[in-house]
């Protein structure tokens, strides 16, 4: 340590670097990059927390909210007004919205509210005066990408249910609710006052009630919560406060700032290779240099001093621009993200992300540059008399494998402490390590095979292309880490999108239905069953639907088991309202997995043998012969898990968690849905159409739809991690940039000498365009295999489903890296081709 | 001066492996210098001159033998010795002059004392560099200088840290023969001035003819071992 300290060691580093110190450049570039990518994530989360405490208060809209799947009781009616304060009222229900200037419908949300809600944040809306002014009369504030979607204008007319309303403006922005979100489910608000002309609140309807408050500054929000649980729970209404709120997106929040950190780690580390790049030709160099030290008696760890002072100068200047660079793009992380956050994140540089940064990219840097400066302890100084006969033995630096194993120490803590989890931590080392290392274990390989085997039907620039990459000084290893790496990682997104899609898009293909009529009332069957004929749709289904709650689990009440602290059952598969159905036979799309199917039962006998989904079985922790009691609203039904399931969620179709045989259910309160195809988008338009005009009640799940649906989410989320990705691609074409402009002096030499040889130009730009090409597809295709393999391993342990190639991206990228490693290729050789020898050898000195 | 000896190589030989090859580059060496005096080691390209000095000068390490050097044995000494005793008590000239290219002439030359920790370096460089008759280069660059006047900023390096012993390996190799003269009268110079021992690997038949003492070497041995003129008249 006190070396550093000596004087000679920094005079010497200062005089050494008046040389110049071109080859660290671009190694300080990608330390710029690495250090930018930290920063700009870092400060990302912090911003993104910052804003979600200074805006939790819009996140709900209120100080509380209280929710109810029934209309508010009596006793909860007197509950609510005994809370005092301002409150706003919500009616919410999915329907299908019908816009008459278009002949257009579309499933959405309907939220009919009253009062002054939001009392924090606001509805945005365009014209700003909608929002004020709504409620007064049937206007309704209709989801901007849905109007986009049907062409509609403000002022045109959307008919929900039985009343038609006059769009008063476009719903742009609702507080605490993320864009992306009006993708899935668009929302149209309502005045409360005109629901109960759109007739679509019934007994049985999916509908959620909903009480927003505002109180006085000084009333303790979360203590009235607590103080009130008890009555809360025994009428069944649940309670949504600020910090429930801002604890619950802020967690969520913080997965996606966690992962994003984890994403641009990928830069940082490829950064630290660029670095060990640069450091390892710079110094190849100094060799000579550093063996007349040795002769004139300098330290072996002296020499290593010198070089490294010079490094750590260079990427502490590259990490401050770094940093300035992640000061000034971060604020375009948000924006990219804008779709999926709840709230404005705010610009200002968290300094905790430039000190980030500023850490982590200058640790890695210097870790890195470690690996090709500490050989120099070993360099004899012999060689300032000759070169060495003996091979030098690096492998066996023991200094050197305890920097590899800081590496990897340091990979294994980030992500441990990003992931806040062992096992996620280790997987993603384990990831790293495995892409980085089978990475270089191809470039190495490759540069082994090419030394032993250069196919002699070759022609000679084929030859000397090749024979370049595995000539000494080559930086084979680091284009394929670089090239490879970003292939690897564009591909893997184009896979992972298409696997997505395909789960959904497959069925569309086959002869499924692609059609499901809700909420078909009884006397509504026959007429629906006709309006499919007439467009020639294709009649699968009618499938009855009985809403019932939970009454007992194997001998407790539902109550009990909400009361019970040891309990570990999740609250919501005791609250839900389930939409069961009855019938003889299993359907296309499940399987008994356990216990026997029973499909009827006679007369009136009980426990009634039920057959239940096998995930809500889990959930329930129930198994085969447990005993169920089910509410049929107002009716006690004592039932037995007869069997277990597994039910293909994704196929259009109604699936059900509890299935009743026949003979039990059929005079109890129902409704319908009805299962069909239409062969054309323009006979599901009007069909859907159709119907939405005669039965305004009757909601559809359009497959189109969801397909059209999924692929704008899977591109709004792959949009934001290409933009993440970014940094790791533009650090892997430093990179490239790095390893190609560092073999310049070693080429000029050598195109001089063949010219003398005679070798005509055209020749020697052929090996040029040789070397990289091979390279560069070598390179693209390594990291197309990884992507094909990481998108397997993630399809099947992860989610599980049939892996999909993206056949375009795994062709066209590899293509496109192989032709920007050729041109940074040509690029790297301009000015030497274009002079004579004699001239470039001028120049180059 | 020449009361003691100052380098003592005993049994000294030297094997590299090359491939499944064993090359013996020395063979059983011996021999002892005494302070102060000045001796050439010559012989035929490949005979093992370059690596003997080497390893004497303590950059390389024997195979067998020993070398002792002021009383040290340096093939047994650390990496950390060797650095200091060639830091403090050896010179070196090297055949290509080996200065180190972004440093001055003055710069060069302070170097070794610097590495020693000296604060007053540059004066020192400065009267070594006017001896050797560079007074006006002090602030050029080895680009910037001829062959002849490399080699002298390399001799004034050699003897900053006042050596006892300078070892250097064909120091006229690189030079035309007027440049090489210069080059020998202001090594032996210096040498009469100092008292530094001198051990120099040379063809050159000016330098062998001043030296003390000629050892020839053939194939890794020493074939003759005596005074200069002797070794000269049997050529």
């Amino acid at each position: 340590m006190l070396m550093v300290l000596r004087k000679w060691v920094w005079r010497m580093a200062l005089r050494d670097a008046r040389r110049g110190l071109k080859p660290l450049l671009l190694s300080m570039l990608c330390v710029i990059l690495g250090v930018a990518s930290v920063v700009t994530a870092f400060s990302f989360r912090d911003n993104l927390q910052s804003s979600i405490r200074t805006q939790s208060k819009s996140l709900l809209g209120a100080d509380l909210a209280i929710d109810s799947r029934e209309p508010f009781s009596s006793d909860a009616e007197a509950l609510l007004a005994s809370l005092g304060g301002d409150q706003s009222r919500q009616v919410s229900f999915s329907s299908m919205a019908y816009f008459p200037s278009s002949g257009s419908s579309r499933l959405v949300q309907v939220r009919a509210i009253g009062g002054k809600f939001p009392y924090y944040g606001a509805l945005e809306t365009e014209p700003a005066t909608a929002v004020r002014d709504f409620q007064r009369r049937a206007d309704a504030l209709v989801d901007d990408k849905v109007m986009l979607q049907f062409n509609a204008q403000v002022g045109d007319r959307v008919r929900i249910g039985e009343q038609d309303f006059r769009i008063a403006g476009k719903l742009r922005k609702i507080p605490g609710e993320a864009l992306a979100f009006s993708l899935i489910s668009p929302r149209v608000y309502i005045p409360l006052g005109y629901l109960r002309q759109t007739q679509l609140v019934q007994k049985g309807s999916l509908v959620r009630y909903r009480v927003y408050f505002k109180f006085d500054s000084h009333v303790d929000v979360d203590q009235l919560v607590r103080r009130i649980s008890p009555q809360l729970q025994r009428l069944g209404l649940q309670a949504d406060t600020v910090s429930r709120r801002t604890e619950a997106i802020s967690a969520s929040m913080d997965n996606l700032s966690r992962y994003l950190r984890l994403a641009v780690f990928i830069a940082v580390l490829l950064a630290g290779v660029g670095v060990a790049s640069g450091v390892h030709v710079y110094v190849k160099e100094k060799i000579p240099s550093v063996a007349v030290l040795r002769c004139i008696g300098a330290n072996p760890r002296e020499t290593v001093i010198v070089y490294l002072i010079q490094t750590f100068v260079l990427t502490f200047a590259g990490a401050v621009v770094g940093a300035a660079l992640g000061a000034a793009l971060h604020s375009l992380l948000p924006l990219a993200l804008k779709d999926f956050l709840p709230v404005n994140a705010s610009m200002p540089v968290a300094p905790v992300g430039v000190g980030a940064g500023m850490i982590i990219g200058l640790g890695a840097a210097i870790l890195f540059s470690l690996i090709p400066l500490l050989p120099l302890r070993k360099i004899s100084p012999l060689v300032a008399l000759r070169a060495s006969y003996e091979t030098s033995e690096r492998g066996k630096d023991p200094l050197l494998w305890l920097i590899f194993f800081l590496i990897v120490a340091g990979v294994a803590a980030f992500a441990v402490i990003t992931t806040a989890s062992w096992l996620h931590g280790l997987w993603f080392t384990a990831g790293v390590i495995l892409a980085f290392g089978l990475l270089a274990a191809v470039a190495r390989g490759v540069s082994a095979l090419l030394r032993k085997l250069v196919p002699g039907f070759l022609s000679f620039p084929w030859r000397q292309g090749l024979a370049n990459l595995h000539r000494p000084n080559n930086q084979t290893t680091a284009v394929m880490l670089s090239i490879g790496l970003g292939t690897f990682l564009l591909v893997t997104l184009y896979n992972v999108r298409s696997m997505l899609v395909n789960q959904v898009a497959e069925h569309s293909a086959k002869d499924e239905p692609n059609l499901v009529l809700f909420d078909v009332q009884k006397d509504q069957r026959q007429a629906i069953a006709e309006i499919v004929r007439s467009f020639n749709a294709s009649f699968y289904d009618e499938v009855p639907v009985v809403t019932m709650r939970l009454a007992a689990l194997k001998g407790k009440r539902v109550e009990e088991l909400r009361d019970d602290p040891a309990s570990r059952l999740p609250r919501w598969v005791l609250r839900r309202e389930y939409r069961s159905t009855y019938r003889s036979h299993l359907s296309a799309t499940e399987r008994v997995v356990a216990g026997t199917w029973q499909g009827r039962v006679d007369g009136e006998s009980q426990p009634i043998p039920i057959s239940l989904e096998k995930g809500i079985a889990e959930s329930l922790r129930v198994t085969v012969g447990d005993p169920l009691e089910f509410d049929v609203q107002g009716v006690s039904l004592r039932t037995r898990v007869a069997s277990l399931r597994e039910v293909d969620w994704q196929r259009v179709q109604p699936n059900f968690f509890v299935v009743f045989p026949e003979g039990v259910l059929e005079n109890a309160p129902q409704f319908y849905a009805v299962v069909t195809r239409a062969d054309s988008s323009g006979a599901s338009a009007s069909l859907q159409r159709a119907v939405v005009q005669r039965f305004p009640n009757v909601s559809v799940i359009d497959l189109a739809l969801v397909l059209n649906t999924l692929d704008a989410i899977l591109g709004r989320v792959s949009d934001a991690i290409r933009f993440v990705a970014l940094f790791t691609i533009l650090t892997g074409f430093a990179v490239l940039a790095s390893a190609v402009l560092s073999s310049r002096s070693q080429r000029l030499k050598e195109s001089i000498l063949l010219r003398t040889l005679g070798a005509p130009w055209r020749q020697i730009v052929s090996s040029v365009i040789a070397e990289y090409m091979f390279l560069g597809l070598i390179s693209g295709l390594t990291g197309a295999v990884l992507a094909i393999a990481a998108s397997w391993g993630l399809s099947f342990y992860f989610f599980k489903t049939v892996a999909a190639i993206s056949l375009p991206a795994v062709i066209s990228i590899p293509l496109l890296v192989t032709g920007i490693t050729v041109l940074a290729g040509g690029l790297g050789c301009w000015g030497i081709f274009r002079r004579s020898a004699l001239e470039a050898l001028r120049a180059e000195r | 001066m020449k009361n003691s000896t100052i380098l003592k190589v005993e049994h000294l030989s030297k094997y590299f492996k090359s491939g499944q090859q064993t090359l013996t580059v020395l063979n059983d060496v011996s021999f002892e210098i005494e302070q102060g005096s000045a001796c050439a080691i010559v012989g035929p390209s490949g005979s093992g001159k370059t690596t003997l000095i080497g390893i004497c000068a303590g950059l390389e390490r024997p195979s067998q033998g020993s070398v002792l050097f002021n009383g040290v044995s340096m093939h047994l000494s650390g990496e950390e010795a060797l650095a200091r005793i060639r830091n403090e008590l050896i010179g070196f000239i090297f055949q290509s002059f080996q200065l180190l290219p972004s440093l001055t002439a003055l710069e060069n030359v302070m170097v070794p004392a610097e590495i020693r920790g000296e604060n007053h370096a540059r004066n020192r460089a400065g009267e070594l560099l006017e001896r050797v008759g560079l007074e006006n280069r002090l602030h050029h660059y080895p680009i910037q200088l001829s062959g002849g006047e490399q080699q002298r900023v390399a001799i004034a390096r050699a003897f900053m840290n006042r050596p006892k012993i300078l070892f250097a390996d064909e120091p006229t190799g690189n030079l035309d023969a007027e440049t090489a003269k210069e080059v020998v009268r202001l090594i032996f110079e210096i040498n009469a001035t100092t008292g530094t021992t001198l051990m120099l690997v040379t063809h050159d038949r000016d330098l062998t003819e001043r030296a003390d003492r000629v050892i020839s070497l053939k194939a890794g041995k020493v074939v003759s071992d005596g005074e200069a003129k002797t070794h000269l008249a049997g050529q």
